[in-house]
């Protein structure tokens, strides 16, 4: 069995469109870094509405946060590769588009959220 | 972005933080199937088949370690970049196992058609790569990305591997009643480990995708378990290399098999805790190591005898077509020539005859003898020439058989009457005696029964030179069967002798000393005319200078 003419033409289109879309993806994903990103900051259940996490499998401790997602890129801008210690990854800057800082649903369930009412 | 709750991987892939088992379900299954790849490829690079089975073995291999490299960095936009490429490398697994199959149930490549469907299958799977239907985000915080990733996407290529499953199950099922059992065989092992393998592996990957986006699924682990339907895949794939040759892996397979025994074993030093496991284990490594060595020896040893007895047997194939073609030729040329030489040998013993009896008028006595030389001489070359035609005609399956009932002992005496003069003036006594229970009529035919007792009984008058010839008709009523035993003072004969006295031109040692004129061919004809008429001729003897036993077998009439 000898691969055809058609085979052929067709492997290497293939080939091509994979190979362009793999450095697209790159490009996208590793030099542009577009795209959102979501991360867990710490919350005080005192006067804000927390999510309730575990610190491991039997959930024999607790700890409570807030999500924000945002854009990659903008907080690469800021705080660089590591969001550990900064301060700006708390928070949304002022007209940052595509930022959310996301609390627990006072409605949920006390086991999924914490809160000043809770 | 880091995942700034995980720690840095060393060496890329090994971290204290990742379960055991990660390691032990993508390193081993990675390289065992890399191995099978280069293995079946680098056998017959030409090969379709051998090409696809390589590319989706490296396209599950890619996989397998992007997903290795996926659950150990940290850096987020890598593990996106490598995320963004599962349902590329998905879908080739898929695509590539339909074609697959189909070159190993057709033997032969796909219609253009239906390879550009397939490549029009693939196009939104590679179009959409980079985009948000397959990934717009990642959780820096859990370093994954199951919350980002388009449902509709994810479902389109798992939908692949659900055609791809159908589709190879139609394959293999369709006509494989009608084929022979060793490829009904074939079809069903590799059937069974490429089914189970798309089962498995996408459907496992879809679910647990679908329920950690769902975040009912905490624990993603279980994930880990998909990759051992390769190894299942690839252990049937082994099979069918060592058991029916498939992929024309001669045997590279062993040393593959071996490597991968290697592996499996070397792998459980990944997640080995204890010393005492630890201990055995590297024991059952040495161990297996030594056998494996033996193994390979044993095999190869093997493989080379196999390879020298195929080239012999090809030749020996050869040269016995060739000494088929010979053997016709000879007994066509035999056949021709006998004709020729029957008319002229008739005209001449019929000359000689009437010349004997003074048809031509009176002999003077000097010419008696020369006269009577010639018409034993021309008998003598009939009766050889009749042996080269009836041997002819055995070869040539022209041989005629005139099947009739009639009196065996009636015409073994009148044989007997025949022969007695001649052996009175060798000096020999011949005796006729019968043992019957029945009549002894035998369904045969009457002209060549007496020509096998006519040879028979002369041979044995010409071989022996003092003493008698007995000529025995007996029977066994229960075995349906008559017996002319000739049994005679005579030569006899070494076992050697009697195990080649029925081939063809073969003569008793020393039988030219006391018969000149035999041709050989006399008791192949007589045994080839007995076994032809359901009988058969046996001999049978103490030793040279002990006599000798000949016996015939017809069967009785019904």
């Amino acid at each position: 069995m000898k691969t055809s003419t058609v085979s052929r033409v067709l492997t290497l289109m293939l080939c091509a469109f994979i190979g362009l879309t793999v450095l697209t993806s790159y490009y996208r994903y590793v030099i542009a870094q577009d795209f959102m990103v979501t991360y867990e900051i710490d919350c005080d259940p005192t006067s804000t509405y927390c999510y309730i996490g575990c610190e491991d499998d039997d959930c024999t401790e607790e700890y409570f946060y807030q999500e924000v997602e945002r854009y990659a890129a903008t907080l690469l801008e800021f705080c660089g590769e590591d969001i550990t210690d900064c301060e700006a990854s708390y928070t949304c800057m002022t007209n940052e588009a595509d930022c959310y800082v996301t609390s627990c649903n006072a409605g949920d369930s006390p086991d999924e959220c914490a809160g000043p009412n809770l | 972005m880091l995942c700034y709750l995980y720690p840095e991987p060393t060496y890329l892939i090994f971290s204290n933080d990742l379960p055991a088992l990660l390691y032990y379900s993508h390193i081993p299954t990675a390289l065992i199937a890399l191995l099978i790849a280069l293995l079946v490829f680098i056998s017959a690079p030409r090969e379709l088949l051998n090409r696809l089975l390589c590319l989706i073995l490296l396209s599950f291999t890619g996989w397998v370690i992007i997903n290795l490299l996926a659950w150990t960095l940290v850096q987020g936009q890598w593990v996106l970049f490598l995320w963004s490429l599962y349902g590329m490398l998905q879908a080739a697994i898929a695509l590539l196992s339909i074609y697959f199959v189909y070159a190993f149930v057709r033997g032969k490549p796909m219609p253009s058609g239906q390879k550009i469907m397939l490549a029009g299958l693939a196009f939104p799977v590679i179009f959409f790569a980079a985009s948000d239907l397959n990934l717009s985000g990642f959780n820096i915080s859990w370093c994954d990305a199951f919350g980002y990733e388009g449902q509709l996407y994810l479902a389109y290529y798992t939908a692949l591997g659900a055609l791809a499953f159908i589709w190879i199950g139609w394959l293999l099922l369709k006509g494989v009643t009608e084929l022979p059992r060793a490829e009904r065989i074939q079809r069903a092992v590799l059937g069974l480990g490429i089914e189970a393998f798309l089962l498995v592996f996408f459907g496992g990957i879809y679910f647990i995708s679908y329920l950690a986006e769902l975040n009912i699924l905490i624990n993603t682990d279980i994930e880990f378990y998909t990759l051992f339907s390769m190894t299942f895949f690839m252990s049937l794939i082994a099979w069918l290399i060592v058991k029916f040759k498939t992929f024309n892996v001669g045997t590279s397979a062993t040393s593959a098999l071996i490597v991968t025994l290697l592996i499996l074993t070397g792998s459980q030093f990944t997640y080995i805790e204890s010393r005492t496991g630890l201990i055995i284990t590297s024991i059952t490594l040495v161990l297996t190591s030594i056998l494996s060595v033996f193994l390979y020896k044993t095999v190869r040893a093997e493989t080379e005898q196999r390879k020298q007895l195929q080239v012999l047997t090809t030749k020996l194939e050869k040269a016995n077509v060739r000494l088929k073609t010979l053997d016709k030729q000879k007994s066509e040329f035999v056949s021709i020539a006998s004709h020729q030489l029957r008319s002229p040998l008739t005209s001449i013993r019929g000359y000689a005859s009437m010349l004997s009896e003074g048809s031509f008028g009176k002999i003077p006595e000097k010419a008696k003898e020369p006269l009577e030389r010639i018409e034993t001489s021309a008998k003598r070359m009939a009766l050889a020439v009749e042996d080269y035609l009836n041997v002819s005609r055995i070869e040539s399956g022209n041989m005629k058989y005139e099947l009739a009932d009639f009196n065996l002992k009636d015409e073994i005496e009148r044989i007997c009457d025949d022969v007695r003069p001649t052996a009175l003036k060798s000096g020999l006594v011949l005796l006729f005696r019968t043992n019957l229970q029945s009549k002894a009529i035998v369904h045969a035919d009457v002209g060549k029964t007496v020509q096998m007792a006519h040879n028979l009984i002369n041979n044995s008058v010409k071989y022996t030179k003092k003493g008698s010839v007995t000529v025995f008709v007996r029977d066994d009523v229960s075995k349906k069967q008559v017996y002319v035993d000739v049994i005679d003072t005579g030569v006899g004969m070494s076992q050697d002798t009697i195990d080649i006295l029925f081939q063809k031109f073969s003569r008793a040692e020393g039988a030219s000393k006391v018969n000149t004129t035999g041709t050989g061919l006399g008791l192949f004809v007589a045994y080839k005319m007995a076994t032809a008429m359901g009988g058969d001729i046996t001999a049978h003897s103490e030793g040279e200078g002990k006599g000798s036993r000949f016996t015939l077998t017809l069967p009785l009439a019904m």
